[in-house]
């Protein structure tokens, strides 16, 4: 029995290695392997950001008191507003938006200032471009702080502090993201896209190339059994996984200055789960098809949708509940959760076992399913 | 000037104009791949009007060759005239059909759609094409399969659509790379006749082609050898080489022992078995008593093909014994009278398409037995599923005792196979591969380095075993896996196609190593198209047509042949495979 | 001589076209994908806020403090989980099974009934930051609304200065739609590289390359030979997706289509030529895959301003976007589904989406090799 064990490892390990060796097999290989995937995590991660920075005001003033120049005025005083641009007029208000070069303007009515002056609520408008609500949502959250600032000089904040009710304090504070960095959320998510990405082509061109070259046939007569082949094949990925992961890992705490709160050897071993789990759809993906061609469309069908669903690029609660359901089956989601867990929350254990346990899950039914396919297509 | 546009003229291609001296002329032709050198120094002249054959082994460099001669490469050094221009100048183009190996058909189109868009390619009209696809059709007779996917058609059609296809451009020169291969060989005579009208009628042909005997019916050859010239000229110029130095032995019951003696002897240059005699090559300057003796045991004179001049010309076999020719003890243990190998009713269905059906027979300790038939036959099929890759739709194969389709890794531990396709990691080297299957198959370290280091060295390995897989010459490359596949003294051996596309010097080698193997008590099962080679066999087997159609020692199927068929007289291997296929045909109409 | 220069292209282009009805992973390609895509966009991926978690944690258990728990839980913003303590709080913090703890100390019925300031503390997951402001705004616009109705019993008094803000195009501010036209970019991109990226490979492997190269067809003839296929298939689903996006996210469609056909044609002539850049110069097709990969779609999903806004970018990566032709199709794909035809915005686009397509189909020119030897 142990003598069998240990004849099976050995095959394992003679597969595994040849595995390595076609994939650093030359100098292009070995820089498609690493490069791109370094290059990736520095662009995007530079790049995602939820943040709103320059954006274009333009201003119809109709009243010029001092009231609305006061809100222009800690308006360009602010970081995230790039250029105040003032309009000559009501027709030119429609082409500035329309043409993007503003995203949002404020009008201000000519009784504004006098209005304030007078101890009276005032009004004005600000118009959005609704083609980026969401960035002028944003921009339209700091304009409400200016303005709230601005309000309390007012007479008639002045007057209302004496006598009011009972004043709140309500306080608000972040937790694990005090100053809500986006890339502080995005970058252990792109650790996760980027590391299944190269899990599910690197494993799922692996097979069908063998069956192209006919050298998967030479492996299946060989006293290896088609598991031992399968579980050999996912070797590669694995080392793989690891050595990008920990780069990006340096690269998001060094680099960005993401912090990490959890275990690292936590970090580790979800990571050899996942790219088990990368290898196994990967895996499965190939064993249905014949050709490169088809694992390659396989891959892409079956990977942009577990990207989109995962949690990784918009959070997964906003998402209709019947696919918040269905991306369960999701590896990649799980890691995702492990990831932030790990990085900025100090998730507990059993939180973390629970998701690492349902990736495990996955990994074992894809690697079983693709081991069946193999004996079965024989 | 002329004009580069077509002149959409009659289809028997009379080639207009140039004064029939010369097609092709070959000036210090040189190519270079990355350091290796494909063709050397070529110096040619091909005669205009006529079939020339282009005769060499796989990598060679044919199809290099006939790559220069259609303009998809240019040449590294020297040139290359077609009717005295470059063959790269896009006036040739129009002058020029060539087909490429595997014929380089739009399988996933029509017959009619293929001929459409090569009718489009020329820039026929209609009108001018249409009484053009009719005589093209009919002298292929391919008529009546105009909207068949050219994936459905046989070799042979394939072949006939391919040629057809290139002949649309009315072309004064005709480039076919490798017709032959995986045609059964009716389609084959039906090729030949093709052609020969097409040349009749003035057209130039060159026929690239790895079979010897194929290329001694051209009125001309060139025969190459590692990109250089062989010889060139009338083939029975050099068969005449070989004259008075070939003698037919009676081989008898103890043929394969005498035939490994004989090959050791200095001063032999061929010796293979030919029926149930031994057919032997003597050097030029062999001693003179070996000629006495091959009398003396009864050895007569012969007269020689054109195999045994090119096995002069490159110098004669190997004459170094096999390794494999050393008793070991795994292939010694199975007692010598039940069947190793033993197949069922074995029958494979794909749909409505019956790929195997009922196949039966038993392969015995010590023997080779031969499975023969086309492409398309079923011969793979079959090899799969006595291998395990595939699984029968009913019936079963036992190897060495155990039911294949039920067989752990251990049943398959006593098998080696050795696929049609080369199938070894391209991207790793030599030594990586050997590691990989010696590993895989779970030799200990010591075996595997005794037995690796004498199986290289006999097989002239050793200076390739850091280098990468995919560089090495297609004879090693055949080599090298013959030796992972047999590194674990297998008990049963499966070989396809061991030997499709080698030289026949290396064709040789082979065929010594398997004789070895099977006398030192291995069975060994072996599939080809090449009808000399099925003499090596103790017994074959006809498949055609998903069907076993005989079963019987080489001499037996020709005695079949001799009784059932129109009274040939000494037939052949290749005519009684023929007549089997005629005889299986009338039987069997589709 | 004209005329037989477009023939042999229009052979070309009929066995391409009888190739692709008979190949079922086109149609899949150009059929199936873009709508299975375009579906995991549409819903996989949103920016507004779906109902959110919130532990309560009341230490005061008061009257008020009661009662603004209730008004939290009645919110149709937030799903209200008790917990029990600081401890069980902070755990569901961790683990995210909650995305906020609201905290009401234990001394705030008392504070209000002294009249003090009555202490309230909101607790927010800021591990994802858009989700993190919505809770901050949500929570503290709930209490300001409590304090007003339950404690000063009168109507919401209104602040010295209101800004009423109006979005144009978009009036209800629903990222779906600005989110979807970027969707169909993304989708665009990855369909034309799709198609493309093995179409040269697969001539080449079958030994039909040689074949039409053994005779009188020019690289350009063979170029036009595949792109106009190719082009019909990718406006196919380029109008599958558009009316998917009007039918079935509500999407309105302002423009006109024939701006959408100018717009697109444009742009798919870039991402076919990007695919067939891959085609042409990758050997392998492990390569053109991860080519395809990380040229392709994940540059369209993450630097086309699909969910990122470009102008928050750093200055050089702006630049970098300038070069992808899905930001510039993105752009116009929004302005014309929500705005209209608006062609000071369209013209630059075009401008540069045709030059990168003349850039790229260059390329791809260049590197389709008419001999073999190189």
């Amino acid at each position: 029995m142990n003598s069998r064990v240990k004849s099976a490892v050995r095959r394992m390990f003679a597969i595994a290695r040849k595995e390595m060796l076609v994939l650093f097999r030359n100098r292009a290989a070995r820089i498609l392997i690493t490069v791109p995937p370094l290059a990736q995590i520095v662009i995007f991660g530079w790049a995602a950001t939820m943040e709103v920075r320059n954006v274009d005001v333009a201003v119809l003033n109709h009243d010029n008191g001092r009231w609305s120049r006061e809100i222009i005025h800690r308006l360009q005083g602010s970081s995230t507003f790039r250029s105040i641009r003032p309009l000559p007029g009501e027709y030119a208000l429609r082409p500035v938006i329309e043409r993007q070069e503003a995203l949002l303007a404020l009008v201000f009515d000519a009784e504004f200032s006098r209005r304030i002056e007078a101890g009276l609520e005032a009004d004005f408008q600000v118009i959005l471009d609704g083609r980026r609500s969401n960035a002028a949502q944003i921009a339209a959250y700091y304009l409400d702080t200016v303005v709230d600032d601005v309000s309390r000089g007012t007479p008639r904040a002045a007057a209302s502090k004496t006598g009011g009710p009972p004043a709140l304090d309500a306080r608000l504070r972040c937790w694990f993201n005090p100053n809500l960095e986006f890339q502080w959320y995005f970058l252990p998510n792109l650790i996760g896209i980027l590391s299944f990405m190269i899990g599910l082509v690197v494993t799922g061109l692996t097979v069908a190339r063998e069956r192209e070259t006919g050298t998967f046939d030479q492996l299946l007569v060989s006293p290896a059994e088609p598991a031992e082949i399968a579980l050999a094949k996912l070797v590669p990925g694995c080392l793989i996984s690891l050595a990008h992961g920990s780069i990006f890992l340096l690269i998001a705490v060094f680099g960005f200055g993401v912090p990490f709160n959890g275990a690292v050897f936590l970090l580790y071993l979800s990571m050899l789960v996942f790219a088990l789990a990368c290898g196994g759809v990967g895996l499965m993906i190939s064993s249905f098809s014949s050709t490169q061609q088809q694992a390659f469309l396989g891959a892409f069908t079956v990977g942009v949708p577990c990207i989109l669903i995962s949690g990784a690029v918009t959070p997964i609660l906003n998402m209709p509940v019947f696919l918040q359901q269905v991306s369960q089956l999701n590896p990649l989601r799980h890691f995702i959760v492990i990831c932030q867990g790990l990085f900025l929350k100090d998730i507990t254990s059993a939180a973390m076992l629970t998701s690492l346990g349902k990736i495990l899950l996955t990994s074992v039914v894809t690697v079983a399913v693709a081991v069946w396919v193999f004996t079965r297509k024989a | 000037m002329k004009t580069a546009a077509v002149s959409p003229a009659d289809p028997s291609l009379v080639p207009e104009g140039f004064d029939g001296l010369e097609a092709v002329r070959l000036e210090n032709l040189g190519m270079t791949f990355g350091g290796a050198k494909a063709l050397d120094d070529l110096e040619a002249v091909i005669p205009a009007g006529r079939l020339t054959g282009l005769v060499g082994p796989d990598a060679s460099g044919k199809t290099t060759l006939l790559r220069i001669l259609a303009g998809l490469m240019l040449p590294t050094e020297g040139r290359a005239l077609v009717f005295g221009r470059p063959a790269s100048d896009d006036h040739c183009r129009n002058s020029v059909g060539y087909m490429p190996q595997r014929f380089g058909l739009y399988e996933d189109l029509t017959v009619m759609a293929n001929l459409r868009l090569h009718a489009g390619l020329r820039g026929l009209t209609e009108e001018a094409a249409k009484p053009l696809f009719e005589k093209l059709l009919a002298f292929t007779s391919l008529a009546p399969f105009t909207g068949r996917l050219a994936s459905r058609l046989s070799g042979g059609m394939k072949q006939k659509l391919g040629i057809a296809c290139a002949l649309l451009g009315s072309p004064q020169i005709l480039l076919l790379d490798e017709p032959g291969v995986g045609v059964d060989p009716r389609s084959r005579r039906e090729l030949w006749r093709m052609v020969g009208e097409l040349s009749g009628n003035g057209m130039t042909v060159i026929w690239a082609t790895a079979y010897l005997d194929e290329a001694a019916l051209c009125p001309d050859i060139i025969v190459l050898d590692a990109g250089g010239i062989l010889w060139r000229g009338a083939p029975g110029d050099m068969i005449r080489q070989a004259e008075g130095r070939v003698f037919l032995l009676p081989g008898g019951e103890s043929g394969k022992k005498k035939l490994a003696r004989w090959i050791t002897r200095p001063g032999v240059e061929d010796a293979l078995i030919q029926g149930s005699r031994i057919r032997l090559l003597l050097a030029r300057d062999a001693p003179a008593p070996l000629r006495g003796e091959a009398l003396a045991v009864g050895g007569l004179a012969t007269p020689p093909r054109l195999e045994d001049a090119y096995m002069s010309a490159v110098g004669g076999i190997n004459q170094a014994p096999s390794p494999y020719g050393k008793e070991s003890p795994a292939m010694h243990e199975a007692d010598r009278v039940s069947p190793r190998i033993e197949v069922r009713n074995l029958t494979r269905k794909f749909g409505a398409f019956t790929a195997a059906d009922n196949i039966s027979f038993m392969v015995h300790p010590g023997e080779i037995f031969g499975l023969l038939g086309p492409n398309g036959a079923g011969k793979s099929t079959t090899f799969r599923m006595l291998c395990g890759l595939l699984k029968p739709t009913s019936g079963f194969c036992v190897v060495d005792g155990v039911d294949m389709l039920a067989a752990g890794g251990a049943a398959r531990s006593r098998l080696g196979y050795m696929p049609q396709k080369f199938s070894l990691y391209p991207d790793i080297s030599v030594r990586d591969n050997i590691i990989l299957f010696a590993e895989l198959y779970g030799l200990d370290k010591k075996r595997r380095e005794s037995r690796a280091a004498m199986l290289t060295e006999v097989f002239g390995l050793g200076d390739y075993l850091r280098g990468r897989t995919s560089s090495l010459p297609l004879g090693q490359k055949q080599r090298l896996a013959l030796l992972c596949a047999t590194l674990h003294e297998p008990a049963a051996i499966f070989l396809d196609e061991p030997t499709s596309g080698v030289d026949a010097r290396s064709r040789r080698d082979f065929w010594k190593h398997i004789t070895a193997m099977a006398a030192a008590g291995a069975s060994v099962l072996v599939t080809t198209h090449f009808m000399e080679e099925a003499e090596y066999c103790d017994r074959l087997a006809l498949i055609y047509r998903g069907a076993l159609i005989s079963v019987g020692t080489p001499d037996d199927l020709k005695a079949s042949c001799k009784t059932s068929g129109a009274g040939i007289a000494g037939p052949t291997l290749e005519e009684a495979f023929i007549a089997g296929i005629e005889r299986y045909d009338t039987e069997h109409p589709l | 001589m004209r005329k037989l220069w477009i023939d042999r292209v229009l052979a070309l282009m009929r066995k391409e076209f009888q190739q692709i009805v008979r190949d079922p992973s086109s149609w899949l390609v150009a059929g199936v994908l873009p709508l299975i895509f375009l579906l995991f966009f549409g819903y996989g991926i949103t920016l507004d806020a779906g109902v959110l978690r919130l532990a309560v944690l009341n230490q005061s258990g008061g009257r008020h403090s009661l009662a603004l728990a209730a008004d939290f839980a009645h919110s149709p913003s937030f799903t209200v989980i008790p917990a029990s303590g600081m401890d069980e709080a902070a755990r569901m913090m961790r683990d995210s099974e909650v995305q906020g703890v609201l905290v009401i100390h234990e001394d705030f019925d008392q504070s209000l009934a002294r009249g003090d300031k009555a202490r309230l503390q909101i607790l927010v997951d800021g591990t994802e930051p858009n989700t993190a402001r919505f809770i901050g705004g949500y929570s503290q616009g709930l209490v300001s609304r409590w304090q007003a109705t339950a404690l000063s019993s009168g109507a919401v008094a209104r602040a010295p200065i209101n800004v009423q803000s109006r979005h144009w195009y978009n009036p209800m501010a629903k990222s779906a739609l600005f989110l979807v036209p970027g969707a169909i970019t993304v989708v665009m991109t990855l369909i034309g590289t799709l198609l493309t990226s093995l179409v040269f490979a697969r001539e080449w492997e079958r030994g039909t390359m040689e074949v039409l190269f053994a005779t009188p067809v020019s690289r350009a003839q063979l170029l036009l030979g595949k792109l106009v296929p190719y082009f019909c298939m990718g406006m196919f689903s380029m109008s599958l997706c558009a009316v998917s996006a009007v039918a079935l996210f509500d999407v309105p469609f302002r423009g006109s289509v024939w701006a959408l056909v100018l717009l697109s044609s444009v742009f798919m002539l870039s991402a076919l030529g990007q695919g067939l850049l891959i085609s042409v110069t990758m050997r392998s097709q492990l390569a053109a895959a991860e080519a395809g990969l990380f040229s392709g779609f994940l540059p369209a999903l993450l630097l086309s301003g699909f969910v990122f806004d470009i102008n928050s970018m750093p200055l050089a990566l702006r630049a970098v976007t300038l070069l992808l032709p899905a930001r510039h199709f993105n752009t116009c794909l929004r302005t014309l589904f929500l705005a209209g035809d608006i062609w000071a915005v369209f013209l630059p686009c075009l401008l540069i989406m045709a030059l990168l397509a003349a850039v790229l189909l260059l390329l791809v020119y260049k590197n389709l090799a008419r001999r073999l030897d190189t």
